[in-house]
Parts: C-alpha cells; structure tokens; sequence
C-alpha cells in the first residue's frame, strides 16, 4: 500500500487528468466523486511499479475511463449529458467554449475519449489504442468520425 | 478547432473540495486498512501461537507415552520381552527366540496394561503346552524407579499364581528384578536378562561356554549344566549383588545385600 506522501504527490499530478475525465462521462457530482475517490485509492492499493510517469498517468486514464464505464453500466442512469444536465457549477467554462463542449459532451462515450485523449493528453493513436484497447486503426476511425461530428454539430464542413 | 478543443479542457480542474474529500477519505481507508492489517498479523500469530502450542504439547504428550520406563522379560523358553512406559501400559513387544515370535504373533498387547499382557501371553503359553512341563518360568523387572519395580514385582506374582494355578501348571517360576546394566548386557546378546544370567553362572564353572552357543538353552537347562560343572550357586548380578537363598517355600521374599527383592515361588 502506497504511503501518504505518493497519495498527495497523485492528487497534484492527475487530479485534473481524472476529473476531466469524470466531466465528460459523468451525469452528476456524486457520480463524480465516487470515481475520483475509486481511481485513487485502487492507486494507492496498486503495488506494482510503474515504469514511468508516463506510464503512471496512462494507468489513471484507463482506470478513470474504466470507472467510469463502469458507473454507466448501472441501468438507471443516462447515457448522454450536456452542460446543462451536469449539476456541477461551470463557472470556469467561458460562455463561448460552453457551446464546443456541449458537442463534445453530445458525441459517442468512445469519440469523447478519444477526442479529449488525443486533442489536450496529446496522446498519439497508438497510445490511445493501448489505454482503451483497440487497435490503432479503430482509434484512427474514430478520432476522424468525431471530428466531422463536431464539425456538423458546429456547422463547420464536416469535410474541411 | 484544435486549440479550441485544448482550450476547453483546459478550464477544467478538480475541485479543492474534491481533492481535499478525497485525500482525507484515502488516509481514512489507508489507516483502516493498516489497523486491519495489525488486528489480521495478531490473529495470525495467534492461530500459529496456538497450533505451535498443540504441537508441541501433542509431541510432549507423545514423547510422555513412548518413553521406556520398564521392561518385564518372560523366559520359558518362549522368551519376550515387553516395553512399558510411565503409565504401565505395554509400547513394544520383542521376541528373543522363534518360539517368543510365535507366540507374540497371536497376541496383540501393544497400548494393553502390563497385567493385561502378562495375562494374554501367559494364558496363550499355557493353552500351547510350555507350562505343563516341570520347566522353569523366569520374569524379571527393570524399572526407572523402585516404586514401580517393587509394584510391577508385586503385580507378576499374584497373575502367574493365578495362571499356574488354573493350569495346575507344575513350573517353577521366579521373578525378580534386574539392574540397567543387567538389561543392557542382555539386550546385547539379544537374550532375557534371566538367561543372561544363567548363562553368566555358567561361565563361572565353565569358561568355553558363550552367549551365542547357549542361547538356544533353556534357563533350567543352563542351570543343571552349571549344576554339572559344579557350580552350586547362582550368577552375581554385574551390577548388583543378589545372592539367592535356597528357601523352598512359596512366595518368599528375600532381601539380597544391596536391597534387591527377590521373589521365588514353587508350584
């Protein structure tokens, strides 16, 4: 079991990692703190070394998305949000970002992840494909279906 | 698009509130699972405690059982021997001749008292005929302690009278105990304390006779040779000095020089 120090150092590195990850898959703020408080504390029960920081926080997102699978699963629950169902205060969303977010929130749980993955992670699609296994091709298909999706929603040329 | 897309994420941050919840219900869960962890390592040193204590206690217990504390030896010339321990009961039966594992194999006294062996193995030697006979039935004791001895002597006296009077057995019988050393020797030459004895007796009037060319002798046979050689007395225990009186009548107790009961009985 990890001690009190890897806790805090976790908390500052990939707090903002799982909860934006939290933000685009979950519906409300409890949904939101029981994964956030679920991924952590598998990291502290997590014995085995990570490579690397890289790969530690490769583990968070897939655990995160996991969880957050997870929590969807649940048949009571809705499968699609916008920022107007999320009962979390957005004050830090400026109003001309909320309209982008709201398409972001609008696509496929699987375009979400690859979307905030590659577009702010800056992952690559091989590594996305690792995090949430499949294989590169499927994440290239995806990220492409996303992006004319969000092009449509914005009324963009979804071929431009 | 793209830096929009990066922008938008990027105003999203854990909450303080979010992050301070969590880190104090991570230490809750740490410190719960480390107080488990002892409560689990005290029950687990227990449970060893304890079944290292059974062990330990089981072996002592059985170590206790199987621990010699007496032997009694039944020459006829069926010759056994049985192996007591502290509690009288029988932990080993050894045959010195053929005839002695011929009649052990028909008995089964292991875990039996003494007096309940005695009983079997001499019921068993007189319905085979080895006490109708003018023979020579010889016991002999061996114990850690005299108590003990003095008990088992007392014991053997009163059960081969019963038997032999059953029987209307007309043997000789003597029983009387013997020193460590006597066994020991004994035990080396894989004969009874009594022949063992009787051969040394032997010897004293006839220095060609050995252990392995009188073995095969019965004790009263041994005695009527050292009889023949002119020897009139009975072997000096190496040990102890045990000097036999010649008194016919049953049930005598004699005191030797050294303390020693002997017992002789006539039938």
């Amino acid at each position: 079991m990890r001690d009190d120090a890897a806790v805090n150092r976790a908390l500052n590195l990939y707090a903002d990692a799982v909860r934006r990850i939290c933000f685009i898959h979950l519906k409300n703020y409890a949904d939101v703190e029981d994964v956030f408080q679920e991924v952590f504390l598998k990291y502290i029960l997590y014995e085995r070394p990570f490579e690397n920081d890289a790969h530690e926080k490769a583990w968070f997102v897939r655990v995160a998305i996991n969880s957050c699978k997870d929590v969807l699963k649940n048949f009571f629950r809705k499968k699609v949000c916008s920022t107007e169902d999320v009962d979390t205060e957005l004050f830090y969303i400026q109003d001309n970002d909320r309209e982008l977010l709201d398409c972001i929130l609008r696509l496929q749980p699987k375009y979400r992840n690859v979307i905030y993955l590659s577009y702010y992670e800056g992952y690559t699609a091989a590594e996305i494909a690792k995090i949430v296994g499949k294989n590169e091709n499927t994440v290239y298909t995806w990220l492409n279906r996303a992006r004319k999706e969000l092009k449509l929603q914005l009324g963009g040329d979804p071929n431009g | 698009m793209d830096k929009r897309i990066h922008d938008v994420f990027n105003q999203i941050h854990a909450e303080e509130t979010l992050k301070q919840k969590t880190a104090s219900f991570l230490f809750d869960e740490m410190q719960k699972r480390k107080e488990a962890g002892k409560a689990n390592r005290l029950r687990y040193a227990f449970v060893l405690a304890t079944f290292a204590f059974i062990i330990l206690v089981s072996s002592l217990s059985y170590n206790l059982y199987i621990t010699p504390s007496a032997y009694i030896d039944i020459d006829i010339n069926p010759s056994v021997e049985l192996t007591l321990n502290r509690f009288n009961r029988v932990i080993a039966v050894s045959p010195y001749n053929d005839d002695g594992e011929g009649v052990l194999k028909m008995t089964s006294v292991r875990n039996a008292t003494y007096t309940e062996a005695i009983n079997e193995i001499l019921n068993l030697m007189a319905i085979q005929g080895y006490l109708e006979q003018d023979g020579l039935l010889s016991l002999t004791v061996q114990a850690t302690t005299t108590n003990s001895e003095n008990e088992i002597l007392d014991e053997l006296v009163t059960k081969v009278n019963y038997v032999l009077q059953i029987y209307n057995s007309n043997a000789t019988t003597e029983i009387f105990p013997v020193s460590e050393e006597v066994k020991n020797y004994a035990h080396e030459h894989h004969i009874s304390p009594a022949k063992y004895l009787a051969i040394t007796e032997l010897q004293q009037v006839d220095p060609t006779a050995s252990f392995s060319s009188c073995a095969d002798h019965s004790i009263s046979e041994l005695r009527n040779l050292a009889q023949e050689h002119g020897g009139n007395h009975h072997a000096e225990n190496p040990a102890k000095e045990n000097n036999m009186a010649q008194d016919n009548s049953s049930n005598d107790r004699e005191v030797g020089e050294n303390n020693n009961r002997h017992y002789r009985s006539h039938h």
